[in-house]
């Protein structure tokens, strides 16, 4: 029997994959109460024949029948239909009509019982034949829903690629059309850093400026070619901590610019690690570089490396104001900043994750444990560090 | 001392003269510029350079194109060349340019003071 009452099909919207699901449910009712009310109404049936006299109304019967074998089962149906020619005959003989036969009414019943036996059987058939068309409508829904969620997938990995490669594109022409003239400006200023005297104020600052505007630009574009082209690894034993120190030192007008203070918290002993030594590099610039930008004048920066049997952690803490729980999700999005404009690419965290992935490893940037700034993870497992 | 001849062949007038302003200064060097890839093998042979800086990207001929030839020449075979280029980071060639496929590339720009 089917214990339940179902009606999912909606005819309207069974051709959308997604409109099906979305479709109200009906209430539901056990097929004992189906069954019940269906009992119910072959007694108010079998009261009304029997106050109604000689009227028949035999077929009012088919209507509990038709309930309880459409939404409860064949079982449940069948025994309507005993119950309802059980009615019809309970009336019958008690309104004690003259037949020409003494077991006339007993075979009418017998006869009616039939009758609705035909339908019961009739209705569970269509019912199951209505339950299989359920079936593969479902099937073919979940089965588009499957090949939609895939089309999907295959879009966005195409839409992704398709933007890297125009990224690419677009990274390699601009590369070309910028860094010749900043090849200029920096000859240039290197030829104005040998002929303007030192007695000329302002003249060493400018220069200053001018090779410092160079380095940025030059910094967005590369970025921009790192980005769309992280290219392959030219993987060699490295110290960790030298790569930082130069990274460190790369950085070392903007520390002195802002009064930071640099605490290392080197593990001991260096750690040495299978890294492609240039683009580690710059997965550290990129990330202190934020660090350095997210920190108040005379903040402090901590570099801690640690190693154990699981592998290596490097983190960088900061003491700016920490990441806020709307900017956690999208922080390594290419082009999602919160920096005022001018004052990133925009693509470094994205660039630098991309790296660490190539190293096997990760790159996490979430606030410090005990608050007051953000923290910056780098873990590469030992798993990752064939040569070790 | 004597000086060593270099040859800056890139299709940017500006880059040429700067390089050659700024290496000229040092006294050490003698410096030809070329800005037409078409006439750098011709400039080559006339000035007979110890070392050449060579740009990739050019209108006319490519800088792979022109160092192909020059390597042809049985005169300038042997003189060593610098490919300059802006396609790739300083990241990927490291300060003092990157040895790739037994060519010798500086990324743009160049720092001469590093």
């Amino acid at each position: 029997m089917d214990s339940v009452y179902t009606d999912s099909v909606n005819t309207t919207t069974s051709h959308l994959p997604t409109a099906v699901k979305a479709t109200a449910n009906p209430p539901q009712f056990s097929g004992t109460t189906i069954t019940a009310l269906a009992a119910v109404v072959v007694a108010v049936i079998a009261w009304f024949d029997y106050v109604s006299g000689d009227f028949s109304l035999a077929v009012f019967y088919l209507a509990p029948v038709a309930l309880a074998t459409w939404y409860a089962g064949r079982t449940s149906g069948w025994f309507i239909a005993v119950l309802s020619a059980a009615g019809w005959l309970a009336g019958d003989v008690a309104l004690s009509r003259t037949c020409a036969h003494a077991l006339m009414p007993y075979w009418n019943a017998l006869m009616l019982a039939l009758i609705y036996g035909v339908v019961v059987q009739l209705l569970s058939a269509l019912r199951g034949f209505q339950n299989g068309l359920e079936e593969r409508v479902e099937q073919r829904t979940a089965s588009l829903a499957k090949a939609r969620a895939e089309l999907e997938a295959a879009m966005m990995r195409f839409i992704e690629v398709d933007k890297l490669e125009s990224i690419g594109r677009l990274a390699a022409g601009i590369s070309h059309e910028v860094k010749n003239p900043l090849m200029t400006i920096a000859m240039a200023a290197d030829y104005l850093a040998q002929v303007v005297p030192p007695t000329e104020p302002d003249g060493a600052a400018m220069i200053q400026d001018l090779r410092e505007a160079v380095e940025r630009a030059n910094r967005v574009i590369s970025e921009m070619l790192e980005f769309a082209r992280p290219g392959a690894l030219s993987l060699q034993p490295e110290d960790f901590h030298e790569v930082a120190e130069r990274a460190l030192g790369l950085l070392k007008l903007e520390i002195t610019r802002k009064h930071l203070n640099i605490v290392r918290d080197w593990c001991e002993p260096p750690p040495e690690l299978s890294l492609d030594r240039n683009k580690m590099e710059q997965v550290l610039v990129n990330v202190l570089l934020n660090a350095i930008q997210a920190t108040p004048e005379g903040g402090k920066l901590t570099l801690r490396t640690r190693v154990n049997a699981a592998g290596f952690t490097a983190e960088i803490d900061d003491t700016g104001v920490g990441v806020s729980a709307a900017h956690q999700a999208k922080l390594f999005e290419p082009f999602f900043t919160t920096k005022p404009p001018g004052q990133g690419t925009c693509l470094g965290l994205s660039v630098a994750r991309q790296i660490v992935q190539l190293h096997g490893g990760t790159l996490r940037l979430a606030n410090r444990p005990g608050g007051g700034g953000a923290r910056a993870t780098i873990q590469i497992p030992s798993a990752n560090q064939h040569h070790l | 001392m004597k000086t060593k001849r270099i040859l800056v062949i890139d299709d940017e007038p500006s880059i040429t003269r700067t390089m050659k302003v700024n290496l000229e200064r040092t006294g050490a060097y003698e410096v030809r510029a070329e800005n037409h890839s078409d006439r750098a093998l011709t400039t080559a042979r006339q000035f007979q350079p110890d070392l050449i800086f060579l740009d990739v990207m050019m209108p006319e001929m490519d800088g792979g194109a022109v160092a192909q030839r020059l390597q042809d020449d049985p005169h300038l075979q042997r003189v060593p060349i610098v490919f300059l280029t802006a396609i790739v980071t300083r990241q990927e060639t490291g300060e003092n340019g990157a040895n790739i496929g037994g060519q010798t590339f500086i990324a743009k720009p160049l720092n001469l003071e590093r």
